[in-house]
């Protein structure tokens, strides 16, 4: 703390004009200290208030750090800081150092200021003493302001006898006021800074408000607009679903060859209006955001292949072939949503497909260009596309030319989707093209993980030898995805174009163990083939292999009943042939099928569009099912009261009483039991959730089809099972699963929609596959490749549960829990598990047959 | 227009100029109507005189000078003002001052003349 | 400079033996001010010693020159009122010029030269004022000594002053060219002579000394650069004479230095004329103060 010591003879000296007694000469000593206390006093105050008052000193703060000195310095016995009021006009008291004095300096102040001395010294920059209101004491005024400005004013009282200010003090006063007033001043200008930067920041904020605001209603009127679109979805699939029902139920009717023609028209154009809906559906829900992508692990050549699969019989009708290459470097394994990567993919297939009359549509997945990116390009030999119409392409409702539209119809929604898919993905689309000769497509995808260790190459490194064998086919792409194929189990494999190639190279081959031909597009003219190679030499132990036409059956089956052992499909999928070639049997036998109905439950029928209502009743109807209709919600309140139901459908939106309420009120009021299946015009998701949430069982999109509503009522209705008694045998030893069907044939035919033909291809696929997966399991168990084993049985887990083996899917289930997590323990126990429920199935599955309840 | 001393504003008068300190800091602009607070603020400010609207609100015309005398008094700066640059700002502000000045004087000088 | 211009400065002051001292108030004042012991009293009493210094020193604290709102009655309260600094300035200023009352009054009329003396000195004091200056009185004296050095040369070098304001009217020279050709040396030297011998501050000597070439004043720029500017001023408003008959030129870095806008100009020389006129009327009124 700053002390200025007074002068020892201060208050002994009664002289009013030598307050300090400067003139006594034994002050001399102290008088010298006084000045280098003065001294320090006024340094250490001036320096502090330079630098000790933090940012932003004020009058209060300026107040008490200069104070003590200022009221020593000139012995006043009360001072205090005025300062100016907003508009700089007034003074008033910001700090005083004795308060019990706030009126009385006011009193001075008011005095000073009528008698104009308050006035003068604000113009002169130092000490004014003056006589006070009463004359009875001195006050000294002192303005503070630096040379820009007035910022107050100082006033002091000095102690009773004290009639002036020593020079000395005078000039320590007007230094320390100085400081007092720069220190102010920097505050002032503080303020003004923060001031300013607070106002820039609340000009920042109120603009990121706007935006935010902007960006708020943006997004709402998306979420508008997403939401009149699914209304819309809704208003337009209603009539959609009368008309292809009342069009299904006309196809029921006996009708001549053009009427039916006619009506399979009808349906589908209906369908493809559907799709259209769909394309803009998923289009608004891309540009909202609505789209939540999965991330998880999957098999990028099976995706490809079964998109190949699926749209190769298209493909065919034009014979445009369909394949697959699958570079052997390029990353199998990716982790992404295969969902959304297939329906890109069948996007682009599908286009390509569309534009393409002559050639072949290809599939090649390359590894991309750095290690953690794999590439898919779909090429065609189709029209192209002209340069300057490439970019453009991916643009919202925009095909190459408008006549496009006309000749290929579709909404030109498909490309745009894909392309923000892929983006989405992390991904990029773009084309390359050259009129007249083709496009190619690149889809160009993160793999989602470090690479390197999931190529499917590594078999190729066996020490096994291979078996010798030779494709034949006059196509590059079919020849090169044969020995891409072979070569992954070690084959020596060669191809030739054309059959007199292969039996001239025949007598060089004695351990020729597969002869793979491909049958083009007219197997006929291959049935000649088994007896020509035959007599030129083919090793009685080689077996032939036939690829046939996508979708031609009824051609493998023949071409088998010609000599050839085996056939397959094209596109050729890999494991099909590797299970093959790699020894195991092929096609199990197929057993005849028979048909049946769902049977007769009492279904009620909830819907306000009259054309709907007639459509599900006639299709029920059709089925054998007792239907009764009402209106709406009311309607099924009294018609529950009256008479029992095994099922519900239910309409969602509906006037008066909507099927969310009514199935609200249903199970709080004990319904709980009843199935109530919603039907939906809407393809939102949030519909089906709002359904489920509601209490409700499924969820039916409309338009309803014979095959939707059957395998919709067969999850449903326990008697429909009971009745047709396909529950699967139990199974000798009990283990866990043994409660669970083999086969539950209820939700294979929810699955694949009742069809009978698709049950086939699904379970045929499933036994096709097995052999090859068991021989996985077998090599992952004797290596303890936990790794290997568990991806084995996610697999089978899925492939099983597809087709409704419930028991072996359980199984699968079980292994993949424990592999995963590394587990070694009764690995052996596992396997055999599984392999015992695939033997029940594939026994079942043996012994079952299908019936069609359509024909 | 008037000029009328500082003591004798009164709330309700509307200023014709603004009211200056004596360091040229403006206090009260032009156009505002006295208040209290102004009036208490121009004797804390020691303002001398104000200038306020007249009681017919009419402005009062500058002192006129006729031309001959302002030539005359300008001949007499010219000269003064020797060899320095007519064009710097000081010298501009500087000659204008004095030729006003002594025009001013001129014109009292002939009118006490007259 | 030649050393035979700043002899010629140094024999001219000292033949004036009536300047060869310095005002006898302004040493007393400085020995009371110097003095830490020195009350308010002291200083009052050394002024109050000389009767028509105390009434000169209450005129110019109660004129316009202040503009005081109430009538000082004492010395003591000019001091309280004014200051001390400002108070020893002021009669300083006043005992100079009554030093100087028997200048030959042919050459240059005495009252037109102390008007231009007092316009010159208290345009400097309206100056330092507006720049905030803490002792605006300090430039009054230093307006009111700026061509002190040429009332020495009217003393002691009539002749040879007589030809060169001659000169300087009938050729148009520059007054200051034509003392140094006549004289042999210039006023401001001498000015600045006499204020060092008399050992007034250090700041009033550079500003009298350079005052007609503040480039040069390298300690003290802004009191030169005020005496330079306020001498330039009252020589343009003719306010009075002290021998030239065209305003000085002005240096344009002198000006930047002081750091006004010239737009206020007006204002203060309004200002400075209303004390300037009360000083001067003051000091016309008591002639023989």
């Amino acid at each position: 703390m700053i002390t200025v010591p007074q002068p020892s003879d201060a208050r002994t000296d009664p002289a009013a004009d030598d307050p300090m007694g400067w003139r006594d000469s034994a002050g001399d000593e102290a008088r010298t200290e006084w000045f280098e206390r003065a001294l320090d006093a006024v340094a250490s105050v001036c320096l502090r208030l330079q630098l000790g008052l933090g940012a932003t000193p004020e009058m209060r703060s300026v107040f008490e750090a200069a104070g003590p000195v200022l009221r020593r310095l000139g012995e006043f016995d009360v001072l205090a800081f005025l300062e100016t009021d907003q508009d700089g006009l007034e003074f008033d008291i910001a700090a005083i150092d004795d308060p019990g004095e706030t009126e009385a300096i006011r009193t001075e102040v008011d005095h000073h200021i009528e008698h104009g001395t308050f006035a003068w010294s604000l113009y002169e920059n130092r000490s004014i003493v003056v006589r006070s209101s009463r004359r009875d004491r001195y006050i000294v005024l002192h303005v503070l302001a630096t040379p820009s400005r007035v910022l107050g004013m100082f006033i002091g009282r000095l102690g009773e006898g004290k009639t002036f200010l020593p020079d000395a003090a005078d000039k320590a006063l007007s230094l320390v006021l100085t400081s007092c007033s720069n220190a102010l001043e920097s505050g002032i200008l503080q303020r003004q800074l923060s001031q300013h930067n607070e106002n820039l920041s609340k000009l920042v904020a109120e603009r990121t408000e706007q935006l935010e605001r902007s960006e708020k209603a943006a997004h709402a009127a998306s979420k508008a607009k997403s939401e009149f679109l699914a209304n819309m979805s809704h208003e337009i699939r209603t009539p959609i679903n009368g008309i292809t029902g009342m069009a299904s139920l006309l196809a029921l009717t006996p009708l001549d060859e053009e009427q039916h023609e006619q009506v399979g028209a009808i349906i589908r154009s209906a369908d493809s209006l559907v799709s259209i809906i769909d394309d803009i559906l998923d289009y608004s829900k891309v540009e909202a955001g609505m789209i939540e992508l999965e991330s998880i692990r999957f098999d990028l050549a099976d995706s490809v292949e079964d998109v190949a699969e699926l749209l190769a019989p298209r493909a065919a009708e034009k014979r445009v072939e369909t394949a697959v290459l699958y570079d052997p470097f390029a990353t199998r394994n990716i982790v992404g949503d295969p969902g959304r990567i297939r329906q890109v993919l069948t996007n682009l297939v599908a286009n390509a497909v569309k534009f393409t009359e002559h050639g072949h549509v290809l599939i090649r997945v390359e590894a991309g260009r750095t290690a953690d990116r794999v590439r898919i390009g779909v090429e065609d030999t189709g029209i192209g596309i002209d340069p300057d119409k490439l970019e453009h392409i991916f643009d919202k409702f925009a095909q190459a030319d408008s006549s496009t539209t006309r000749r290929y119809g579709g909404t030109g929604l498909g490309l745009a989707i894909s392309r923000r898919l892929a983006r989405l993905m992390g991904g990029e689309l773009w084309a390359e093209s050259r009129p007249g000769a083709g496009s190619t497509f690149w889809l160009d995808l993160p793999t989602g993980h470090p690479v390197g260790h999931d190529r499917i190459g590594t078999r190729a490194g066996d020490d096994r030898r291979g078996p010798t064998m030779i494709v034949m086919s006059p196509r590059t792409i079919i020849r090169t995805r044969v020995l891409q194929v072979a070569s992954l189990v070690g084959a020596h494999a060669e191809a030739v174009s054309t059959r007199s190639e292969l039996l001239a190279r025949l007598p060089a081959r004695p351990h020729l163990a597969w002869v793979v031909a491909d049958v083009g597009w007219r197997p006929d003219a291959m049935l000649d083939l088994p007896g020509q190679l035959e007599a030129g030499g083919l090793p009685p132990e080689c077996e032939l292999l036939a690829l046939v036409p996508p979708g031609a059956r009824d051609d493998g089956v023949r071409l088998k009943e010609h000599g050839f052992h085996h056939w397959l499909g094209r596109p050729v999928r890999e494991r099909r042939l590797l299970s093959l070639i790699e020894g195991v049997p092929s096609h199990p036998e197929r057993p005849p099928v028979e048909s049946g109905t769902v049977g007769s439950a009492r279904i009620l029928v909830a819907e306000d569009d009259p054309t709907s209502r007639l459509v599900a009743r006639e299709m029920l109807q059709h089925l054998g099912c007792e239907v009764e209709t009402v209106e709406n919600g009311h309607g099924v309140l009294a018609a529950l009261k009256v008479q029992d139901f095994d099922l519900i459908l239910m309409d969602c939106q509906m006037p008066g009483m909507d099927g969310y309420q009514t199935t609200e009120t249903l199970r709080s009021a004990g319904w709980d039991r009843l199935p109530i299946m919603a039907l939906t015009a809407s393809a939102m998701p949030a519909d089906r959730e709002r359904a489920l949430a509601s209490g409700m069982n499924d969820h039916l999109a409309k338009p309803i089809t014979m095959e939707s509503l059957k395998a919709a009522l067969a999850r449903w209705l326990p008697a429909a099972e009971a009745e047709h008694g396909r529950r699967a045998e139990v199974a000798s030893t009990p283990s866990p699963g043994d409660d669970l069907p083999t086969l539950d044939v209820m939700d294979l035919m929810a699955r694949t929609g009742g069809s009978v033909e698709i049950v086939d291809v699904v379970t045929g696929l499933f036994m096709e596959d097995w052999p090859m997966l068991e021989a996985e399991l077998r090599r992952g168990v004797d290596d303890a490749d936990f790794q290997t084993l568990a991806s084995v049985a996610h697999r089978l887990k899925g492939s099983a549960a597809n087709i409704g083996a419930k028991r072996l899917a359980r199984a699968a289930r079980d292994a993949e829990a424990r592999w995963v997590a590394g587990d070694g323990l009764q690995a052996n126990v596992l396997l055999d598990t599984i392999v015992h429920r695939a033997r029940e199935l594939g026994a079942l599955l043996r012994t079952t047959h299908w019936e069609d309840p359509d024909r | 227009m008037a000029q009328i001393a500082a003591e004798a504003a009164r709330p309700g008068m509307t200023l014709t100029a603004p009211v200056l300190d004596r360091r040229g800091r403006l206090l009260i602009p032009e156009g505002c109507e006295i208040s209290e607070r102004h009036v208490r603020a121009l004797r804390t400010w020691g303002i001398d005189h104000i200038e306020i609207e007249g009681p017919d609100g009419q402005v009062a015309e500058p002192l006129d000078l006729d031309p001959e005398t302002v030539e005359l008094a300008t001949a007499e700066v010219d000269r003064r003002m020797g060899a320095n640059d007519p064009e710097h700002p000081l010298i501009v502000a500087l000659h204008a001052h004095a030729v006003r000045r002594g025009a001013e004087r001129l014109h009292a000088r002939t009118e006490a003349h007259r | 400079m030649s050393t035979h211009v700043v002899s010629r400065a140094n024999e001219l002051i000292e033949a004036a033996s009536t300047v060869a001292s310095p005002p006898l108030v302004y040493q007393r004042l400085m020995q009371v001010i110097a003095d830490p012991r020195a009350g308010i009293a002291d200083i009052g009493r050394v002024i109050s010693e000389d009767q028509a210094l105390t009434a000169r020193v209450l005129k110019l604290v109660n004129s316009a020159l202040f503009s005081l709102p109430w009538k000082v009655d004492t010395v003591t309260e000019a001091v309280r009122v004014v200051g001390i600094s400002q108070i020893r300035d002021l009669a300083t200023a006043t005992s100079i010029i009554s030093m100087f009352d028997d200048v030959p009054e042919d050459l240059v009329s005495p009252s037109s030269f102390w008007s231009h003396s007092l316009g010159c000195g208290v345009i400097a004091r309206v100056l330092a004022r507006h720049r905030g200056e803490d002792n605006p009185e300090r430039f009054l004296v230093a307006g009111l000594l700026h061509d002190i050095g040429r009332l020495i040369m009217m003393m002691h070098a009539a002749e040879e002053i007589r030809e060169a304001l001659g000169e300087a009217r009938r050729a148009g020279i520059d007054l200051t060219e034509s003392e140094r050709t006549h004289v042999g040396c210039d006023h401001a030297l001498v000015g600045g002579k006499l204020l060092s011998k008399w050992n007034f501050p250090a700041a009033l000597e550079e500003a009298v000394r350079y005052h007609h070439d503040p480039r040069r004043a390298d300690r003290f720029p802004t009191e030169t650069a005020t005496v330079h500017v306020s001498d330039l001023m009252a020589s343009a408003l003719g306010w009075g004479s002290s021998g030239r008959i065209t305003a000085p030129v002005l240096l344009p870095s002198a000006w930047d230095t002081l750091g006004v806008d010239p737009a206020v100009v007006p204002r203060m020389l309004d200002d400075a004329e209303q004390q300037w006129l009360a000083v001067v009327q003051l000091i016309e009124d008591d002639p023989g103060a």
